[in-house]
């Protein structure tokens, strides 16, 4: 699948002479191009997740822009009603600053890994991440259980974190290209709550990603709230977050994993405040318009703090392209009928592509869920509730 | 990226990525200066996406630079695109 993947030093070749050729045309760059490694990006990102990003930069240490030059085609842009070539940067190349900038090449490197969560269960910890699958054969994860101790100094008692247990593991292949690990890790000490425990990623590259947090806190499982706390009485985050990836609630669900995550997603939405009504799987879920023809919502929904009203579609595998006209069509009706909605269609598996999609609807998918609950567990509700309405 | 290691090379970056890639999106801002083209600006962004998705998206973003007329000043400003796929 992966051809010819040196075209890409060829190309970094091309940057180092000082020019490239794109559709058959010349584009200098200047003499003496230097060409760095930069930690971070400066692009906006054109993927779904935040994903850490690295970057390349070309700079040449000749050529600049003149400011007249750049004045003329600013001229010729007010025709277009922009005044800057800032303003149509961030549009085109996805830089926020382009005259700003001293680079004149960056490019981005997603690395495709991201850490979900650290869990602890019976005294082992439980780490999950979203990877490539090509990437996780290249990365490690260093698990490290670290202990308060005190360190007696001249004068006075100062404390610290010392590492009392470290593991090196390499990491699981996830079974899709851009799936789900699981790591887990048993620990030979009985575990305090003070300890912290320490996720690392690690790679040829550097440290990848840590995420890392206090047994006392991981092992939290109350939500803050008087509706959270009544509900989690019955059903727990852990529960929650189990029945989130079986689709198995039981009951009249029994065969019907699709309304049973439809269901489990409203709870979870309930429970941070939304109020919600479930059409699919009723007799009630069409709206008729004057045509005739037939517009579908699973679910309904209404933010009472901010009086936002959303349409959603519940899905269990990455919607077609149909789906998500099929929404946008929805919101178009009711917009119609004086009723503003925002659509939405909440994915029970990763659908990374469809979260950039020419109808700009709003899709939630497996990791987003994976993210409010974490949210929910560290009892920021405000921050899982932005994580859907943003 | 948490913490890269420091002078660390491009072939060392790419030795350990380039699995993931199926394509390089290059996108540049350039003018018109002694009858050739001068760069304003090069960005890149390779993805897992194949070469057929990223040329669909660009071609959504070129589309909208058309559509405001940006692409008519041409003689003097041109936004060039090209896909790299591996």
């Amino acid at each position: 699948m992966f051809y010819n993947a040196d075209r890409f030093l060829d190309f970094v070749k091309q940057l180092s002479s000082g020019a490239i050729i794109v559709r058959g045309e010349r584009v200098r760059l200047g003499e003496n191009v230097k060409i760095e490694i930069l930690p971070h990006s400066h692009l906006y990102s054109r993927e779904p997740y935040s994903f850490p990003r690295i970057s390349l930069a070309a700079t040449s240490l000749t050529k600049k822009m003149d400011s007249e030059s750049i004045q003329e085609i600013e001229e010729e842009l007010k025709e277009c009603g922009y005044t800057s070539l800032n303003d149509l940067g961030p549009q085109w190349l996805m830089l926020p600053d382009v005259i700003g900038y001293t680079y004149d090449v960056l490019i981005d490197f997603p690395i495709y890994f991201l850490p979900i969560s650290v869990d602890l269960s019976d005294g082992e910890a439980i780490f999950r991440a979203i990877c490539h699958k090509a990437l996780a054969q290249r990365l490690k994860l260093r698990v490290t259980l670290k202990r308060r101790m005190v360190v007696p100094e001249i004068g006075y008692v100062s404390a610290s974190y010392v590492p009392v247990e470290n593991y090196m593991i390499t990491l699981p292949e996830p079974s899709e290209e851009l799936g789900e690990v699981k790591v887990e890790q048993p620990f030979k000490s009985s575990l305090r709550r003070e300890d912290i425990v320490e996720c690392a990623i690690v790679s040829k590259l550097g440290v990848v990603a840590v995420k890392s947090g206090e047994v006392e806190r991981i092992l939290q499982k109350e939500i803050s709230g008087d509706f959270p706390k009544l509900v989690s009485q019955f059903i727990t985050l852990d529960k929650l977050r189990e029945l989130l990836e079986s689709r198995q609630v039981g009951g009249v669900f029994g065969k019907k994993p699709d309304l049973a995550f439809q269901r489990v997603v409203v709870w979870l939405f309930s429970i941070l405040g939304f109020q919600a009504v479930e059409l699919e799987g009723t007799n009630y879920k069409i709206l008729q318009e004057e045509n005739g023809t037939q517009r579908e919502a699973d679910v309904l929904m209404c933010d009472p703090q901010t009086k936002k009203l959303y349409v959603i579609d519940v899905t269990l595998r990455s919607p077609e392209d149909k789906k998500i006209d099929d929404i946008a069509n929805l919101q178009l009706s009711l917009q119609r009928r004086g009723i503003f909605v925002e659509p939405m269609i909440v994915v029970g598996e990763l659908a990374t592509e469809k979260k950039r999609n020419v109808r700009n609807i709003k899709i939630l998918d497996y990791e987003d869920l994976q993210n409010i609950l974490e949210a929910l567990r560290r009892g920021e509700a405000e921050e899982a509730k932005r994580l859907i309405t943003r | 990226m948490y913490s890269l290691k420091r002078n660390i090379g491009v072939e060392e970056v790419w030795g350990e990525l380039k699995a993931c890639y199926r394509a390089l999106c290059i996108k540049c801002f350039a003018f018109s200066k002694d009858g050739g083209w001068l760069n304003i600006k090069v960005t890149g962004f390779l993805s897992r996406k194949s070469e057929d998705q990223l040329k669909a998206e660009v071609m959504q973003e070129y589309g909208q630079l058309k559509d405001l007329g940006v692409t008519r000043i041409g003689k003097l400003l041109r936004c060039f695109t090209m896909r790299i796929a591996f």
